[in-house]
């Protein structure tokens, strides 16, 4: 998705690098510059904080947040040396990070716990975002079912693995981003597909046991 | 977590540097083990690799972004100014008041020094202002660059012939011996020697 028509960049524009796009719009306030930022990584940067929040309307939010994050601050804050969508990556991640743990303070999970059905708090809350979800990106099958899996990983495995799917972000970034080891991330990452594969196994095996 | 369980990954997402490369490889031929957890492996990262969509942003929220991006713009900026800048005003104004203080503190001294002695000397009678007291204790100020030390003889002659220049010497008043000009820079002796 892009901006309306009537607000067009350029051609010259989708030539240029993000660097000389940031330069435009910190010191002309060229605001085609910036619509042209915005266009090239919006996708991932929404598809990241969706990813994890797995809610439309918290993934607006946190979006929009991000976004006038972005704008009042890219002159204080902002080195010109470093990539662009890095840094608006490390603001979208400590939204959503932030929004997540504010989430987390009001149920005490490990309590919630049932030996029994060996559910959480969490697993007994009937999965609504997932519904809408499926309503409103008109997604398939396996991937409907690979973003439940995503969802249901821990939140640094699940981190990890979006940072690196999304970004392509190299593991050292990553490691610094979330504040651990470059061995940790990669251990991370490991784990989060080694859990997936379970996930699909089990859901594999259930299936075939109904049949 | 060892650093062998992280090869695997180290090698499909392209971490490793390629002498670690050589060496996995040549460990993956001979290590079976190995080689099914790096196939399951990247069985499971290609499927999360093809299959995750990319989600875009509403439009609305987009338009609300690149609208208050633009109010943005308009806010007038104010400039930070750099540290060095701020540094050297501080300075700049540190060493102006601390002059100005030590300026005014010598001047507060000296006057206090010149009461104190003044004082010391007079006992102001009750109801008489300093003013007139001051008036009375003045002593006569001499500029001692000012005075002329004549030495040698005088010609009676010549000094006759010039009233005003005799009339002069009226106004001459002996201040001691030349050696006792203390300030021999700007101070100067005429004097007439019979040459």
């Amino acid at each position: 998705m892009r901006l309306k028509k009537e607000k067009n960049i350029p051609t010259n524009y989708d030539k240029m690098k993000d660097s000389e796009l940031v330069h435009l719009y910190r010191k002309k306030d060229d605001q085609l510059a910036f619509r042209e930022l915005m266009n090239r990584h919006q996708a991932k940067v929404y598809s990241y904080i969706f990813s994890m929040v797995h809610n439309r309307e918290v993934a607006n939010d946190i979006f929009q947040e991000t976004f006038t994050k972005v704008i009042t601050k890219m002159d204080d804050t902002y080195n010109e040396q470093g990539k662009w969508i890095a840094w608006v990556m490390r603001i979208a991640h400590n939204a959503t990070i932030d929004y997540i743990r504010k989430q987390k303070r009001f149920v005490d999970v490990s309590s919630s716990y049932d030996k029994e059905s060996k559910t959480d708090f969490y697993d007994r809350l009937p999965d609504e975002d997932a519904v809408n979800q499926q309503d409103k990106l008109e997604i398939d099958e396996s991937t409907s079912e690979l973003l439940e899996h995503i969802s249901n990983l821990p939140e640094e495995q699940r981190t990890v693995v979006m940072l690196r799917h999304y970004y392509e972000m190299p593991f050292k970034e990553i490691a610094e981003l979330t504040k651990v080891s470059i061995n940790t991330a990669l251990g991370r990452m490991r784990y989060a597909l080694i859990n997936l594969r379970k996930m699909f196994d089990e859901k594999r095996e259930k299936e075939t046991n109904s049949v | 977590m060892t650093k062998s369980d992280t090869d695997c990954i180290k090698y499909l997402e392209n971490e490793m540097d390629p002498s670690e490369k050589i060496v996995f490889e040549r460990e993956i031929e001979s290590n079976s083990d190995l080689l099914i957890e790096l196939e399951t492996i990247r069985t499971i990262r290609d499927k999360v690799k093809n299959s995750l969509p990319l989600i875009s942003a509403p439009e609305s929220v987009l338009e609300s972004v690149a609208n208050f991006s633009e109010q943005h713009a308009q806010k007038p900026k104010v400039k930070s100014i750099p540290p060095y800048l701020t540094a050297a005003a501080a300075v700049f104004v540190c060493t102006i008041t601390i002059g100005i203080f030590l300026i005014d503190e010598s001047g507060t001294h000296q006057g206090d020094v010149i009461n104190a002695s003044f004082n010391s000397e007079i006992n102001l009678p009750s109801g008489i202002s300093t003013s007139e007291t001051e008036t009375e204790a003045v002593i006569p100020w001499v500029d001692r660059n000012q005075v002329l030390h004549f030495t040698g003889n005088q010609d009676e002659k010549a000094d006759g012939a010039d009233p005003i220049f005799q009339n002069s010497y009226k106004h001459l008043t002996p201040v001691g011996p030349a050696n006792d000009v203390r300030t021999t820079q700007r101070s100067f002796h005429l004097t007439r020697t019979s040459n």
